[in-house]
C-alpha cells in the first residue's frame, strides 16, 4: 500500500515544496507540492492546534487540511493514499517541536492516520504516524538534497555554512551583477559575536544580528527589516532586543520588527510605510550630500544617473548606503582621477 | 521587543539592583549565559535552557548600555560568561576564566575547591528537597488528601511569577510541591508506584531539547502514577516552550479522570478574585476525585 501512495511535499517554502515534489517524480515516485501556505489553511490548523505555537508549524499542517478539504476525498481515503512529507523543524531553534503540533492538528482534524515522513536535523526521513510512511530510498535522499540546495540559492539562502557554496553564490551574484556578496555564516557570527554569543544556539538569531551589523559596517542599507513568524522566540526576544538598541547607536540604518500573525495586515503596512519614508528621507540626504560633492543639484544627478542606465554598483567599500548617491560618487571619483587637478569640492555649481 | 513575562521581571531585577546601587552597592553582576541545565529526566534529544533564559543577559547587556566588555555606563560590570552546566570540564574552565577577569589572583586550586563545594551544596540541597517532597506526599496520602504539583519552570520560583499560588494553597490547607521537589531516587519512585524508567521519555516519541519541557512532562508522568498526587500547571505570558506541551502535559496529568487546573499565560497582572475563585473550584473538583478515591481503596484493601 505504502508504495501505491502520493507524497504531498511541503513545509519548506513556495521554492523549495515544488522542487522537492520534482525532484521525487524524477525518481519515479508519486509525489506533488502542497499550494502555497496560506492564512486560512493558518486558522484552521491553529483551531487544532496549541495555542501560542510559532505558525510555520500551524501553516505548513494548515496547507495539508486545506489540500484534504479540496481533494472531496473522506478523512480514511485521504490518510490511505497519501503521506505528507515535510520538515520536522524550521531551523536549529528548539521551540518547534513541529511533529507534535503536526500529529495533534491532524488528529484534530480527522487525519490521524495519514503518515507523515518528517526531514530534520535528527535524521533524515524518518516516519511519524500510525501508519507506515513510504521508506524514502537512497536515490531519492540525494535528489532531495540536490533540490534543497538548488531552491535555496534561488531564495538567496543557505542553510550550511559551507564556504564551496558561498563562493558559488557569489560569483553567481557578480556574474548577474549584484553588488552584494553573500556573507559565509561564520562571518556573520564573527561579527556578531560581541553583542551575542553565538553559543547560545537561539536559532538563527545570531545570524540576523550579524547580518544587520554587516550592513552598517558596509554601508549597504537605510532599512533593517526583521520579519518573523509569529512565536519565533530567537527572533522576537533576542535579536529584536539586541538590534533595536545597537541600530538605535548608528545614523543608519534604522530598524523595524514585523511579527506575521495572519492577520493584522494593515498594522504592519502601516509600520513598514513610515519605516520606509523615514528610511527615503535618509537616502534623498545621502543623494543631496553625493550632488552637492559632485557640484550638481539633485535633478542634475538624477539626469545624469538615468542617461547613464540602471547598473548595478560595482562591489567593493561604499561611501553611501543610496544607490543613487553611491553610483554618483563613483562617477564623481572616477572624474577626479582622470583630471586631478580638480580638487575635491570644488564644482562651478 | 515583545519577551515573555520572566524574561521581562529579569530586566526589572536587574534595573532595581542598578538603581538602588547607592545603597547596596557592587562592583559586579554576575548574570551567566546558561545553555544546558542539568536535569534528571534522561531519553531527550538534549537538555538546552530555553533560547530566551540563555540569551536574556545578552539583550540586558544591550539594553543597559553595556559596553563590549560587559562595563555598564556607571562604572559596575554585567559578567555574563556562556556557562554549560552539563559539561564539567567545560564549565570549570569558562568559569574559571571570568572569575579570572575580575580576580586576577584567583588560582586554579581555590577554584577547583570553590566548585567542588559549591556541587556538593548543590547536591545536599537537592537530596533534601526530594526527600521532604517524599515525607510531604507520604503524609498527604496518610490523611487521605492530594497533595499538589505545580508544574512550572525554574524561574517560577519567584513570587512575582508564581503570584503566590503555593501560599494561596497552602493557606487553604494543602501541602504544594515544585517539579523539584517531587522525588526522583528509585526507592522514593518505587514509593510513588512509578518506577525509574518514568525519569525516561524516549517513549514519548517526541524529540524534546528544552531541559524544563522534560522535566514538565516527567513531573506530569509521576503525578499520574500516584492516586493522592494531583498537578497544577502554571505557564508565563508569551512562553513558546510551553505552548507546544500544553496538550500532552494536560493529557497525562489528567490520565485516571484526576482533576488538573491550567493557569497559562500568568503576567504582571495578579486577577487575585479570579485566580482563588480557579483554586477553589479546582480543590473542589479534587475533594470530589478524593471522595470518590476512598471507597475504592478500602475495597482494595
Amino acid at each position: 500500500m505504502s508504495s501505491e501512495r502520493t507524497l504531498l511535499v511541503g513545509g519548506l517554502s513556495s521554492v523549495h515544496d515544488p522542487l522537492l515534489a520534482a525532484a521525487l517524480r524524477g525518481c519515479g515516485r508519486r509525489a506533488e507540492a502542497l499550494h502555497p501556505r496560506t492564512d486560512s489553511g493558518l486558522k484552521l490548523a491553529r483551531g487544532f492546534g496549541n495555542h501560542g505555537q510559532c505558525n510555520p508549524a500551524h501553516y505548513a499542517v494548515g496547507a495539508v487540511l486545506e489540500h484534504a478539504r479540496s481533494s472531496g476525498m473522506v478523512a480514511h481515503a485521504f490518510c490511505e493514499t497519501r503521506a505528507w512529507l515535510t520538515v520536522g523543524s524550521c531551523g536549529p531553534c528548539r521551540l518547534a517541536a513541529f511533529p507534535h503540533e503536526y500529529a495533534r492538528v491532524l488528529a484534530g482534524a480527522g487525519l490521524g492516520a495519514l503518515p507523515v515522513v518528517l526531514v530534520d536535523q535528527l535524521a533524515f526521513a524518518r516516519d511519524r504516524g500510525p501508519a507506515a510512511a513510504p521508506t524514502i530510498r537512497a536515490e531519492e535522499a540525494s535528489a532531495l538534497l540536490v533540490a534543497v540546495v538548488v531552491a535555496d540559492v534561488v531564495v538567496r539562502e543557505l542553510m550550511a555554512a559551507d564556504a564551496k557554496l558561498v563562493a558559488t553564490w557569489d560569483r553567481l551574484a557578480e556574474a548577474a551583477g549584484y553588488s552584494t556578496r553573500l556573507a559565509a555564516p561564520d562571518d556573520l557570527a564573527a561579527l556578531a559575536s560581541a553583542h551575542y554569543d553565538p553559543r547560545v544556539r537561539g536559532g538563527s538569531a545570531h545570524l540576523e544580528v550579524g547580518r544587520a551589523l554587516q550592513a552598517v559596517r558596509d554601508r549597504t542599507a537605510h532599512l533593517v527589516l526583521s520579519l518573523k513568524p509569529f512565536g519565533c522566540l530567537p527572533s522576537s526576544s533576542l535579536s529584536d532586543g539586541i538590534l533595536s538598541v545597537r541600530l538605535r547607536q548608528t545614523a543608519s540604518p534604522s530598524f523595524l520588527a514585523i511579527e506575521t500573525t495572519g492577520d493584522a495586515d494593515a498594522t504592519a503596512e502601516s509600520r513598514m510605510e513610515m519605516a520606509l519614508h523615514a528610511a527615503t528621507l535618509t537616502a534623498s540626504a545621502e543623494l543631496e550630500a553625493a550632488s552637492a560633492d559632485a557640484a550638481m543639484t539633485t535633478g542634475e544627478a538624477l539626469l545624469l544617473l538615468g542617461a547613464l542606465g540602471d547598473r548595478p554598483v560595482p562591489c567593493g567599500p561604499r561611501r553611501y548606503a543610496c544607490t543613487a548617491a553611491e553610483r554618483l560618487c563613483r562617477l564623481t571619483d572616477a572624474t577626479r582621477d582622470a583630471s586631478p587637478a580638480v580638487p575635491r569640492g570644488a564644482g562651478t555649481g | 521587543m515583545d519577551a515573555c513575562f520572566p524574561v521581562k521581571v529579569t530586566q526589572a531585577h536587574v534595573a532595581d539592583l542598578l538603581a538602588r546601587r547607592a545603597e547596596r552597592p557592587f562592583d559586579v553582576l554576575f548574570f551567566p549565559v546558561l545553555t544546558h541545565a542539568l536535569t534528571a529526566v534522561r531519553g531527550c534529544a538534549d537538555t538546552a535552557s530555553c533560547p530566551l533564559v540563555a540569551g536574556t543577559p545578552l539583550v540586558t547587556r544591550a539594553a543597559f548600555g553595556c559596553d563590549e566588555e560587559g562595563r555598564l555606563p556607571d562604572g559596575a560590570r554585567l559578567l555574563s560568561p556562556v556557562l554549560t552546566l552539563t559539561r564539567p570540564a567545560q564549565l570549570a574552565a569558562r568559569l574559571f576564566d571570568a572569575v579570572r577577569a575580575i580576580a586576577p589572583e584567583l588560582t586554579t586550586d581555590e577554584h577547583e575547591r570553590a566548585l567542588d563545594r559549591a556541587r556538593a551544596g548543590q547536591r545536599r540541597f537537592e537530596e533534601s528537597l526530594e526527600r521532604e517532597g517524599a515525607q510531604a506526599i507520604a503524609r498527604a496520602a496518610a490523611d487521605g488528601r492530594a497533595a499538589i504539583v505545580v508544574l512550572g519552570r525554574p524561574y517560577h520560583a519567584d513570587p512575582g511569577i508564581h503570584h503566590d499560588i503555593g501560599s494561596e494553597l497552602h493557606a487553604l490547607g494543602r501541602t504544594t510541591l515544585s517539579v523539584r521537589a517531587l522525588p526522583k531516587a528509585r526507592e522514593y519512585l518505587d514509593d510513588l508506584g512509578c518506577c525509574a524508567a518514568s525519569l525516561d521519555l524516549s517513549d514519548t516519541g517526541r524529540s524534546l531539547t528544552n531541559s524544563g519541557d522534560g522535566e514538565k512532562l516527567v513531573g506530569a508522568r509521576i503525578v499520574a502514577a500516584h492516586a493522592y498526587l494531583a498537578a497544577i500547571e502554571i505557564c508565563s505570558f508569551k512562553c513558546g516552550q510551553d505552548a507546544s506541551l500544553y496538550g500532552e502535559v494536560a493529557e497525562v496529568a489528567r490520565r485516571g479522570g484526576k482533576p488538573f487546573l491550567p493557569l497559562h499565560d500568568l503576567d504582571e497582572t495578579r486577577p487575585v478574585g479570579s485566580l482563588r475563585l480557579r483554586l477553589r473550584t479546582f480543590l473542589d473538583r479534587l475533594e470530589r476525585y478524593e471522595d470518590a478515591l476512598r471507597p475504592r481503596m478500602k475495597v482494595g484493601e
